[in-house]
């Protein structure tokens, strides 16, 4: 039976089981949503295979093809072995994640809401967001400087036997 | 078919085309340890807060009954006093900080969606189908729920339903995806040791050998970047996040620099120093309708009328309670007013009976509200008429609102005009 299962199924009667309980969960699920008056069909299709379909086509390739430019653009000093790369993929993937997180609020894009809401104006995000940035990036920068300072220096403990044994 | 499986289109589908050296069985199976955890976290305090609006008392509901299966209801407890500060500080810091990780699970079996032929059986078909509902799944919880904290509503259906019985969908299929993957953990953990790989440096960073549909690249790059790198990088992301939003819901210290928070830094609240969720304005309560005409009816066996004197005369009770956002955000300040306990007594409560709380607002989902008898009968529970020694603003709720310890926020009823007891 489990051989059968394998050879016309794919994988064990297990898995199919396993598949169909999250099917049926999903579909009892989207009807319940559905059924509510408010609730316009198409929009909500939208955002749940939407939200899958940006990261997949759109994020993922965009930040795989940033980083490829920076590994390739980016020469790490010939003799001193410090990572260049990291130093802007860390600050960019602070940075970027908040952004990708926050934009609503950074943007502004539910201001009149938040005013109606809140009953005051909301402070300027964008410009908090920009000086963040600055900051990871002026702090990698200097872990960066720091880095290659010390990379420059002799090895102590080699130096240090070797000074023995010329003594 | 014979000629598609063994000819892969040029690019992504083929295997050579992945190069990354930290991509393998065991970085995916250290991810999802880690994600699953902080992921169980988010749902169970989700679940915990769709319990703590009492749906199962009068109109409480938002989420629509019928069809509800209610496996988690309970009296929601009176206290702590900071009990859902703490469900909803977890359920959004945590489902904040969890995105970074989030992506890098992603990222790490990315090579997968081009597996090559797209369909070589029924069984990959559907897991493909289920994975649709994990990752769609995954982006529409977390989409709607960041969006609703930053109070943006770009879609057309109610967000609290679609985030409810989306949470449905995605634990669903999370919870198959996890059993289904366990052994791919557990050997991957067997071969390589479960943090053995966290040792090497760049320098040492090894690429975990490459099996056909496998993870680990047939033809890895150099390395850049170390295994405990990337979740150093995940790490960092993380905490950025937590640093400029975290401080709304714990207070402290950290609040005054949660700068990218909507009730971080500077954006606490222009009126009485803390914040407004919904003005006066928004809930058209004019100063006409809190005016002199103003009378506070209490509904019971023995029913009256009270004006704002008449409750300034009444016994005066004072709690320091926190208000906890389903948002996420909090403010903890001491509030002044009648205990609801002496106010159900004069209105002759008896057992099995709960409070409904009515407010001037006339439209709205929580205009009105139902309390349940536990809440009611608690000393800490009052109708606040003041706040740190001064009348409630208008926008807090003048003349006389509701504050009720570990109660989501939203039921504390501004503007209170009726309290009626109803069977609950």
């Amino acid at each position: 039976m489990i051989s059968l299962s394998k050879r016309v199924y794919g994988e064990s009667p297990l898995h199919l089981l396993g598949q169909l309980v999250t099917l049926a969960i999903a579909a009892y699920a989207f009807l319940q949503v559905v059924e509510v008056a408010s609730t316009d069909t198409l929009s909500l299709v939208i955002w749940f295979v939407g939200g899958a379909l940006l990261h997949d086509l759109l994020f993922v390739p965009v930040y795989l093809v940033l980083d490829l430019v920076a590994r390739r653009g980016i020469r790490d000093h010939a003799r001193r072995r410090v990572r260049a790369v990291n130093h802007i993929r860390f600050p960019a993937a602070i940075s970027g994640v908040m952004f990708l997180t926050l934009f609503p609020l950074i943007l502004g894009r539910a201001e009149p809401n938040y005013v109606r809401t809140a009953g005051l104006q909301p402070p300027d995000y964008l410009g908090r967001w920009l000086l963040v940035t600055a900051a990871v990036f002026g702090i990698s920068a200097l872990a960066y400087a720091v880095r290659l300072r010390r990379a420059a220096k002799p090895e102590a403990p080699v130096a240090t036997r070797a000074d023995v044994s010329a003594v | 078919m014979t000629l598609l499986r063994e000819q892969p289109p040029p690019g992504p589908t083929r295997d050579s085309f992945w190069k990354s050296p930290v991509r393998g069985p065991w970085m995916t199976a250290i991810l999802g340890s880690l994600l699953l955890p902080l992921v169980v976290i988010v749902g169970f305090t989700g679940f915990m807060s769709h319990a703590a609006y009492n749906p199962d008392l009068g109109s409480n509901q938002v989420v629509p009954r019928e069809g509800d299966l209610d496996l988690l209801l309970f009296d929601w407890p009176t206290g702590p006093t900071w009990l859902y500060a703490l469900n909803q500080g977890l359920h959004t810091i945590v489902g904040i900080v969890v995105v970074p990780l989030i992506l890098a699970k992603l990222w790490s079996v990315f090579p997968k969606l081009f597996a090559w032929p797209p369909v070589r059986s029924p069984a990959q078909a559907l897991e493909r189908l289920s994975l649709l509902l994990l990752v769609g799944g995954a982006a529409f919880m977390w989409a709607t729920g960041l969006l609703n904290m930053q109070l943006y509503y770009p879609w057309s259906f109610n967000f609290v339903v679609a985030h409810y019985y989306g949470s449905w969908v995605f634990l669903g299929a999370l919870t198959v995806h996890v059993l289904t993957k366990l052994r791919v953990v557990r050997t991957a953990y067997a071969e390589r040791g479960v943090l053995k790989p966290l040792m090497d440096d760049v320098a040492h960073t090894v690429p975990e050998p490459h099996n056909p549909n496998g993870l680990a690249p047939l033809s890895p790059g150099e390395p850049t970047i170390s295994r405990r790198g990337v979740l150093g990088l995940v790490g960092a992301a993380s905490a950025g996040l937590f640093l400029v939003t975290a401080g709304q819901s714990i207070g402290g210290p950290l609040r005054s620099i949660a700068v990218l928070a909507p009730r971080g830094r500077g954006a606490g609240g222009s009126d009485q120093g803390f914040p407004v969720n919904k003005t006066a304005e928004l809930a058209q309560i004019t100063p006409a309708k809190v005016g002199p005409d103003y009378r506070l009816k209490l509904t019971g066996a023995a029913s009256s009328e009270l004006t704002r004197d008449q409750l300034t005369r009444m016994a005066q009770h004072t709690e320091t309670l926190t208000i906890a956002c389903v948002e996420g955000w909090t403010t903890r300040q001491t509030w002044t007013g009648i205990r609801l306990m002496d106010l159900a007594r004069m209105a002759g409560i008896q057992d099995g009976q709960g409070m409904q709380v009515i407010s001037l607002q006339e439209k709205g989902t929580f205009r009105q509200t139902t309390l349940s008898r536990d809440q009611v009968m608690n000393p800490k529970s009052l109708l606040a008429l003041q706040v740190n020694g001064e009348d409630l603003s208008l926008d807090h709720g003048f003349p006389a609102r509701i504050i009720v310890p570990a109660q989501p926020g939203v039921h504390n009823t501004k503007w209170v005009t009726e309290l009626k007891l109803v069977d609950a």
